[in-house]
């Protein structure tokens, strides 16, 4: 009687066994390309692939490569049209072809011609697939104007393509152009509709948070983005000495990443950094959480990584700033006030 | 209007907003401008100020420290003319400044912004609760000739979570913290290669510092980098049809980072490792799922035989 139930056991193993074989094959083969195609070649120097006739140059050229290439594989190299005396090594030769400071191979410089040489492989690449080998052969001083066509392929039959370069530069013109960064930055209405300087809490009670908002609107076309830092005069107080402790004439301030609530007397900000066009943002230190008292020394609150464009009226590629005050029955009446200053710099 | 006009749709913009100047000699001076533009919807009253330049200890923030005590501040040795000036609505002007070096100055980096505020466009009154400054900066960055010292110390790699659920949405972030020691910026470089045990078969290697951010002398500074996982599940290239291999990552990962910095001079590779796990919740709840009814199909079995 016992073996019967092992044996609808196995069956049942032997299904879901299999059903995960299957579904491991399936990912296994579609997870490889669907179909082989040449490879993106390109010259890395000299800049733009052009160099003067006449005169000896280092070339150095790359592709990302499907694998990664081991001892035994080479890639073949044809240059054409056919040059008037034989490629060289450059004058220092390929041994790191994928950038791993690992030696990997080396042009094999009997087999170097008019139209082409061999570089050969004697350990395993680790970045051909991501970083992508470079070659570099060496044009003799022959050479005379004209577009040159530099193709490859690899033993493994798997990566082939070509790429040019125009020796002589007659009919070229050079334009050069600088374009300074530039860094605008303007404080707005939480709608992103008009320039605004202040922000009214009004009259603060018992029984809700007051809250006001307002926008951090910046403008860069720095690579590296911008960081925004924030200080204030002092806590939110009615009178006497600037300060941020808590005190009889202030509006306490709140504790880190606590949370505003009416009824207990509180007072803090809460940060919606937002996005940038052509970054990321950060919420600095504190003000990745709500939250956060008003610092009274220069702190920074938020920075990109990348360019920042918004558009005329835009919620998203701003961040949103928004001040939250609540009271208790022990809180003073009177006027409270506080000057809130936000610098922007450029990071670098 | 004077100086160079910018057209800047919106606030108080300057341009450049950075300013690398190549090495100066001591007793000499050099010129720079810089271009302050009101695009805001109102006139203003500006006001202009050097301020020597720190970083933090740790989150790369900028400070504006308005004394000098910054070793390598420059602000002392700035001048410019008019340090008040109205803007009206639309209007930019150029501001000139020169940078005179002592010739007591130290060899090294030297670094300043100068910083333009608002004067408040509204009284306290106004603004009932609130008044909100603004300023916008301009850095300097130059260096003084002679012996300089190049040295830096790579003090910790990590990423910013150990495990990652919610993978691929999530990314992962690298963060690297430098030291420098030296009298010079420490612009840092390398790699880092994302792997299961061997690195010889990394399949993601990100570069370092592409923007060639700046740690400044003696100061500390967290760098980050990101791998950003595809949000395609299929995906064209010139290979053909591809599925997102990202989206089957599951397990512990390393990353090692190769970074090129200066040490005692010399341009070294130090390198460092830290192991993090990306344990998507879908292919979580997968072999659960898997795992569930096997055992009920397999209790299913045992019960209908006996």
């Amino acid at each position: 009687m016992g073996r019967y139930p092992l044996s609808g056991v196995k069956k049942v193993a032997t299904l879901f066994l299999s059903l995960l074989f299957v579904l491991v094959n399936i990912f296994t083969i579609f997870s490889r390309s669907l179909s082989a195609a040449g490879v993106n070649v390109s010259v890395s120097s000299p800049a733009g692939g052009e160099f003067a006739a006449l005169t000896a140059t280092n070339v150095t050229f790359g592709y990302v490569a499907t694998n990664n290439y081991i001892n035994g594989n080479s890639i073949t190299v044809s240059v054409s049209p056919t040059l008037p005396s034989a490629l060289t090594d450059c004058t220092v030769a390929t041994v790191d072809a994928d950038g791993d400071s690992t030696n990997d191979g080396f042009f094999n410089t009997s087999l170097f011609t008019t139209s082409g040489g061999r570089y050969d492989f004697t350990s395993s690449t680790t970045l051909a697939i991501t970083s992508g080998v470079n070659l570099c052969i060496r044009f003799p001083a022959t050479t005379t104007a004209g577009i040159y066509s530099i193709s490859v392929s690899d033993s493994t039959g798997t990566d082939f393509g070509a790429t040019l370069v125009y020796v002589g530069d007659d009919n070229d013109v050079n334009v050069n152009a600088v374009v300074d960064p530039v860094l605008a930055f303007a404080i707005r209405d939480s709608a992103d509709l008009t320039d605004t300087n202040s922000c009214n809490l009004g009259v603060l009670n018992l029984n809700t948070v007051s809250t006001c908002s307002y926008r951090l609107k910046v403008y860069t076309n720095a690579a590296n983005g911008y960081v925004v830092s924030i200080t204030s005069d002092g806590d939110l107080r009615k009178d006497g000495a600037p300060g941020a402790a808590p005190d009889a004439d202030d509006i306490d301030p709140i504790a880190e990443n606590s949370t505003v609530t009416a009824g207990v007397e509180g007072y803090g900000i809460a940060l919606v950094g937002g996005s940038a066009t052509g970054g990321v943002v950060t919420e600095v230190g504190d003000f990745d959480d709500d939250d956060t008292p008003v610092p009274n020394s220069i702190t920074n609150l938020l920075s990109t990584n990348g360019l920042n464009s918004p558009a005329t009226s835009d919620t998203t590629n701003t961040a949103l700033v928004t001040h939250r005050a609540a009271i208790d029955t022990g809180t003073e009446s009177g006027t409270y006030t506080q000057t809130v200053t936000y610098t922007v710099v450029a990071n670098f | 209007m004077d100086g160079n006009e910018t057209r800047i749709s919106f606030g108080l913009a300057v341009s450049p907003s950075i300013k690398q100047f190549s090495t100066l000699n001591r007793g000499g001076v050099a010129s720079g401008y810089v271009t302050v533009t009101n695009a805001l919807d109102k006139d203003v009253e500006i006001t202009l100020k050097p301020y020597s330049k720190n970083i933090s200890q740790k989150d790369g923030a900028s400070y504006f420290l308005e004394e000098n005590s910054y070793k390598f501040g420059l602000k002392d040795w700035i001048s410019f003319d008019n340090s008040e000036f109205k803007l009206k609505k639309g209007e930019s002007k150029r501001i000139d400044y020169k940078i005179k070096i002592p010739l007591t100055a130290e060899p090294g980096g030297k670094y300043a912004v100068l910083l333009f505020n608002i004067v408040r466009v509204t009284s306290k009154k106004e603004a009932e609760n609130m008044a909100i400054n603004q300023g916008v900066g301009h850095v300097i960055i130059t260096r003084v000739e002679g012996k300089i010292i190049e040295n830096s110390e790579f003090v910790s790699f990590k990423t910013d979570k150990k495990v990652y659920f919610n993978w691929p949405k999530d990314k992962v972030k690298f963060l690297y913290y430098i030291k420098n020691k030296g009298t010079v910026e420490e612009i840092v470089g390398g790699n880092i290669f994302i792997y299961k045990t061997d690195i010889t078969k990394s399949f993601k290697n990100l570069v370092v510092n592409a923007g060639k951010k700046m740690v400044l002398p003696e100061n500390e500074r967290i760098l980050t980098e990101e791998w950003i996982p595809s949000s395609r599940f299929i995906a064209t290239s010139d290979n053909g049809v591809e599925i997102n291999t990202d989206f089957f990552r599951f397990g512990k990962f390393r990353a090692t980072i190769k970074l090129k910095h200066y040490k005692d001079g010399q341009r070294v590779t130090s390198e460092k490792y830290y192991d993090f796990w990306l344990l998507p919740w879908y292919m979580l709840a997968f072999l659960i799922l898997f795992m569930i009814s096997f055992a009920i199909a397999v209790k299913y079995v045992i019960m209908k035989k006996s």
